[in-house]
């Protein structure tokens, strides 16, 4: 059996954009990592959302020294054993999930709910061969998503002065945020029932270089329109908040909460998010950094959120439209929630243990990230540009 | 084209001009969209200045070629250049070019500006850089060609 002084953790997604992070970073920190995901040929079949538009399949590899990657299954128990063989770790990292809005509920559930299902009980029964006590088996850190709140409404403020805090109760708004909520059932199950050591991270929408999915999409639509109207809404009550958090910051909360003292954060749930500014703001720090243009103007909530849910319902259709022909659009329908969802959380808790947002504004993130997209040809430029 | 149609014209014409400055003109020259305003605008405060002051005869010529342009002065077909359009049936009011010498100043100066309104409208529509693709896209984005996703056939779950 594997046992030395170095924190050996298991890292599973580690393919995708989160997962690779953080295999770096604890690599990084001297972690000896067991990497595993789909091999690239499956995960392919699956994550058909990284393939929508026609840009580098540039990936942050984890071939360090210290990373030993093992193929495996969540969706297939078997698959998952030779992973704990003669192991003994220190900390289960578990971002792996189907992060998919097109995905159908049932796919949704099977990977994300039926997959976290197999990890638990392989995990149950691995560490019960070493470990007597159950507080004592390695820690899972599970990712979740601030999507689990949907909109957080009443305890609020009546205008929402405040952010949405941890306690908030769960409202999914799609199909993948209930496929979260059920893992999140699933896992506290296992913690008041087991008393397994467990820390659920519900991380905002992500950004950073190599994110492919989600606010890359933010991006890019606004990239290619390349002009954009900026509204401000009055009441100033109804402006909307824009949740989003660097990737950095994420895998960095990660690796924090997996060493922080249990009594502190076993069994809890921590909002990963950035100060949560403005989307107005968001626009404006976007189309400047991506030369757009932009202009301001005022509108009442009742007329943009009419205006805005003609644009919801007009992407439902578009979706509809494209899942009959057998395709998935290039932009999927509940990205546009964004539109007229208020959703602005509290990271209080997770400061409050002493942990430091790299990027707690997004401004500088946003930046270091276009320039990334922008260098890597994700982001198209002119021809007299690319030099 | 007189004093109003010309801004009219200017309008449409700035903003086909974008529309094919965007699809393969800004590759070939950044300032195309720039310059070609330049030359059109300058050639048609030219044409007219020549208009006004009959050095060109055009409405004399106009009159011989199309019969229901009558002969008159340069001064007054920029104000009534309308005329031409009357085999649509229109047949709106003569406007005698008595008093308004300085709305025509107005009217002239600001033809750069449609020019570039024209300009202005098709980028929101269509975009104005190589790569961008206006307002119009967002009547394109379902054009996906990646598949649903689907667990690989191997998986036994």
């Amino acid at each position: 059996m594997e046992r030395n002084n170095t924190r050996t953790a298991l890292v599973d997604g580690a393919h995708g954009h989160v997962g690779s992070f953080l295999t770096n970073l604890l690599a990084d920190d001297g972690w000896n990592v067991i990497a595993t995901d789909l091999p690239p040929a499956e995960r392919a079949t699956i994550a058909t959302k990284e393939y929508v538009f026609d840009i580098p399949d540039e990936r942050l590899s984890i071939e360090r020294d210290n990373v030993e990657f093992m193929p495996a299954d969540l969706t297939n128990k078997e698959s998952l054993y030779p992973l704990f063989e003669n192991r003994r770790f220190d900390a289960i990292f578990h971002p792996a999930s189907l992060y998919d809005y097109f995905a159908p509920l049932d796919l949704l559930e099977r990977i994300n709910v039926g997959g976290l299902k197999n990890l638990l009980e392989v995990y149950e029964e691995t560490s019960s061969a070493i470990f007597q006590d159950p507080s004592e088996f390695p820690r899972i850190v599970h990712w979740s998503t601030v999507g689990v709140y949907g909109q957080p409404q009443g305890q609020y403020g009546k205008h929402w002065e405040h952010p949405a805090d941890e306690s908030a109760p769960f409202n999914p708004p799609n199909d993948y945020s209930v496929s979260k909520v059920h893992q999140e059932e699933l896992l506290m199950q296992w913690w008041h029932e087991k008393h397994v050591p467990i820390v659920i991270i519900r991380p905002a929408p992500i950004y950073g270089p190599y994110q492919r999915y989600g606010m890359f999409h933010i991006l890019h639509l606004i990239h290619t329109i390349g002009s954009l109207p900026i509204v401000s809404l009055y009441p100033s009550w109804r402006k909307l908040h824009m949740p989003m958090v660097h990737v950095e910051d994420v895998v960095r909360a990660a690796e924090f909460l997996a060493e922080a003292p249990a009594e502190n954060v076993v069994g809890e749930a921590f909002n990963i998010i950035d100060e949560c500014g403005l989307q107005e703001d968001f626009m404006v720090i976007v189309a400047r950094l991506l030369e757009a243009d932009y202009f301001n103007i005022s509108m009442p909530w009742f007329m943009y959120k009419g205006i805005a849910q003609f644009g919801y319902s007009f992407a439902i259709e578009q979706n509809r439209r494209t899942r009959m022909q057998g395709k998935r659009p290039q932009y999927d329908a509940p990205m546009a929630e964004y539109l007229t969802q208020q959703y602005w959380f509290s990271n209080k808790k997770i400061k409050d243990l002493g942990f430091v947002f790299k990027y707690p504004d997004m401004k500088p993130g946003l930046e270091s990230t276009i320039n990334w997209y922008l260098e890597h040809s994700w982001l198209k430029r002119e021809k007299w540009e690319e030099t | 084209m007189g004093f109003v149609s010309t801004i009219i014209y200017l309008f449409i014409v700035g903003f086909l001009i974008q529309i094919w400055y965007r699809r393969s003109l800004r590759e070939k020259h950044k300032d195309a969209k720039f310059l070609i305003g330049l030359i059109l605008i300058l050639g048609i405060w030219g044409a007219q200045f020549l208009i006004y002051f009959n050095i060109i005869p055009l409405p004399s010529w106009l009159s011989k070629v199309i019969p229901w342009i009558p002969d008159q002065s340069g001064r007054t077909w920029l104000w009534n250049s309308w005329q031409f359009w009357e085999f649509t049936g229109a047949q709106p009011a003569l406007v005698m070019p008595r008093g308004v010498g300085q709305i025509a100043v107005m009217l002239v100066l600001s033809y750069p500006f449609w020019y570039f309104f024209g300009t202005w409208v098709a980028k929101g529509i269509f975009g104005n850089k190589t790569y961008q693709r206006g307002a119009s896209w967002l009547f394109q984005i379902e054009k996906g060609e990646a598949p649903a996703p689907t667990l690989p056939d191997k998986t036994d779950s």
